[in-house]
């Protein structure tokens, strides 16, 4: 089943995702729950998002495992969860980080990212997910019912 | 006395006399030199490949015939991009034998900038050297299998990156080509030969359909389709577009003015959500081309729909239904004209349900791939499962499909699915299937209204004994009044409306004498 306010890390320090605790604390208006799960692998995450279809997905990219991340991106077998790409190059290589982009993006990504400083983007992004999968995806149809009446914050 | 000759002259001469393979690649990536040693080693006339773009993005799978066409690109002759982008550095080049070995050669890569050449001077406005050229300088010998290995590992990250992205793309063409489109019937001929018309064509395409249709996979296999076309796809889901990711996605494509590779391709996922900010955003960075790109968009369809005709071209006209002001009423004037921009081809994708002479094959497709994924292997979906299936309506279209299967595979018991193994929502669909549904009742309000007032009317008359006034009395109507509805109703004459005779029906004569 899926759990809407989910989610889920794949990297290999936890760096990522003491940055996102910090980033969800700080943004306290964000509408859904903030349960993280971290995962140390590309096969983990795959298992996590099969029991949180509609989660939002982080996934750290490095240059040897970028065949990987590409590959399980175009999977595209995820239900409705969306991934950001997490890009850990390393030094100043802007054309690689350029290209690496463009085909993390193609291949399915959201957004990519290569800062924790970033993140604010990216939860801006997350908060417009549940409005427009969660709700459409999840919930009975009385909920959905009530979601689709109007003047819903009582102006 | 020898002419002398001009010093480009003379240099090409140098290079031509080398017994290592040399050629430049200019900045729009088209062959303009070569040396005779390149031109044996590829067994090709430098005539054949001079002139040539080289290909990095979406090399296909190398075939002789490929290498041997004039007018196709030369994906192995691709320099780095790296080296495209102006930095020097070394890596591999290739190419095909005609025995169909390919031929691999450790090579150097050494950009030409323009103000170098050109002005001998660094400009006074700070900007960046234009790239204008590559020289690529191949080594004697082939590579041995040893050396390609070892190459790989030392060369690092960037060489491997990019060949990373190489099988990546080559990957995606493969995946999105038309002939995954799956089909026969008559609907999704249609969609293929229009995908084939938009990607001959190169405009921008607007892909109408439901959500979970594949509308995105068509607008891929759009971008795909040309092989030669390498340019980048990005796609973006406009349910998701905050002002953040709208000015990155913006600056993505904005023309660099490093490089001169050929138009982008933006993939606005359901447009009908595109905040109304963001529409004016884009619909200003188009018309004032802000950015260079081909523009795919998919729009919903679930909104009622008018019909519209678009022209693609002189000769070919594509209909289909789009839903634009119903979609957004608040904002159907930027949404109107955002779509009129975009919307030089249309394609209407069918619902699976008005297709469902497809779904056997689907349905198999979706089974295949799910068994590459897992460690059960069914191999088949029985037929009156899959009659099962298509009694179902499909709201959530191929995807609901997809996950449909996978849940009967991994329910299924033996190699073949049967219906019991098929989740619940498609027994209720077979069952409910199974018992027709009443056709409702349709009523004309009024003539409904007329007729029952006219049975109060017969009955009051004949409480009354045919008298009009008294009968009038019954019904809380003043005499004018019942004598106008007498006549409206057909159940006296003209003259009865003023009173002057009481010409009630022979029936209501009689039965009031009884």
């Amino acid at each position: 089943m899926s759990t809407p306010g989910s989610w889920i890390i794949c990297e290999k320090s936890g760096r990522w995702a003491a940055a996102l605790r910090v980033s969800l604390e700080r943004r306290k208006h964000t509408p859904f729950t903030s349960r993280i799960l971290e995962t140390r692998s590309l096969a983990e995450l795959d298992l996590a998002i099969k029991e949180h279809k509609a989660a939002f997905v982080l996934v750290e990219v490095r240059p040897e495992s970028m065949a990987d991340v590409l590959s399980f991106l175009t999977k595209r077998n995820w239900g409705t969860a969306q991934v950001v790409a997490m890009l850990e190059f390393g030094g100043e290589r802007s054309t690689d980080f350029r290209l690496a982009t463009d085909a993390l993006l193609e291949a399915g990504a959201i957004e990519v990212i290569e800062s924790s400083r970033q993140l604010g983007a990216v939860l801006e992004i997350a908060e417009r997910q549940p409005q427009n999968y969660w709700t459409e995806h999840t919930g009975t149809i009385a909920d959905r019912a009530w979601a689709a009446l109007p003047w819903q914050d009582g102006q | 006395m020898a002419r002398a000759l001009a010093p480009a002259d003379s240099f090409a001469k140098l290079l031509d006399e080398s017994s290592r393979p040399v050629y430049v690649v200019d900045a729009q990536r088209r062959i303009v030199y070569c040396n005779v040693a390149l031109a044996e080693w590829m067994d090709l006339p430098p005539k054949r490949i001079v002139g040539r773009r080289v290909e990095y993005h979406s090399e296909e799978q190398k075939s002789d015939e490929k290498v041997r066409d004039d007018t196709a690109p030369l994906t192995d002759l691709c320099p780095s991009p790296r080296a495209l982008a102006g930095e020097a550095g070394a890596g591999t080049i290739s190419c095909q034998a005609r025995d169909g070995r390919m031929l691999h050669r450790a090579a150097e890569f050494v950009p030409l900038d323009s103000w170098a050449g050109k002005k001998r001077k660094q400009p006074s406005d700070g900007k960046d050297p234009q790239l204008f050229a590559v020289l690529v300088l191949l080594a004697r010998e082939e590579m041995s299998p040893q050396e390609i290995a070892s190459g790989v590992v030392s060369q690092g990250s960037a060489d491997e990156l990019h060949r990373t992205i190489r099988r990546f793309r080559r990957g995606q063409s493969s995946h999105y080509s038309i002939k995954s489109l799956l089909g026969s019937s008559s609907a999704m001929k249609k969609v293929r030969s229009q995908v084939d018309a938009a990607a001959a064509s190169g405009a921008n395409v607007l892909i109408f359909g439901n959500l979970g249709s594949g509308r995105a996979h068509i607008a891929r296999a759009i971008h795909y389709k040309n092989a030669a076309d390498d340019a980048k796809l990005l796609p973006v889901d406009c349910r998701l577009m905050t002002d953040d990711l709208m000015t990155r996605t913006l600056d993505r494509l904005r023309p660099s003015s490093n490089t001169s590779g050929p138009r982008a391709a933006l993939l606005l996922e359901n447009l009908e959500s595109l905040p109304a900010a963001h529409q004016s955003q884009l619909l200003a960075a188009l018309r004032e081309n802000w950015i260079s790109a081909r523009i795919l968009a998919t729009f919903s369809t679930q909104a009622p729909a008018v019909e519209v005709e678009v022209k693609a071209s002189d000769d070919v006209v594509f209909h289909a239904e789009h839903a634009v002001e119903e979609a957004q009423p608040a904002t159907s004037g930027v949404l109107t004209a955002l779509v009129d921009l975009v919307s030089t081809i249309l394609i209407r994708v069918p619902r699976l349900a008005d297709r469902v002479e497809d779904l056997p094959v689907l349905a198999q497709f979706f089974l295949e791939a799910h068994n590459r994924s897992s460690s059960k292997q069914v191999g088949s979906i029985r037929a009156d499962a899959l009659d099962a299936l298509a009694l179902y309506r499909w709201p959530g279209e191929l995807e609901q499909l997809r996950e449909t299967v996978e849940a009967a595979h991994d329910a299924c018991a033996s190699h073949e699915i049967v219906p019991s193994e098929l989740p619940p929502l498609i027994h209720r669909a077979s069952h409910a299937a199974a018992h027709s549904r009443k056709e409702p009742e349709r009523i004309v309000l009024d003539e409904l209204l007329a007729s029952i007032e006219k049975e109060a009317i017969l009955r009051a008359l004949a409480q009354a004994g045919g008298n009009k006034s008294e009968a009038a009395s019954l019904l809380g109507m003043t005499r004018p009044r019942f004598y106008r509805r007498l006549v409206q109703l057909g159940l006296a004459g003209e003259s009865a409306e003023n009173g002057e005779a009481t010409e009630v029906p022979e029936f209501i004569e009689h039965d009031a004498t009884e």
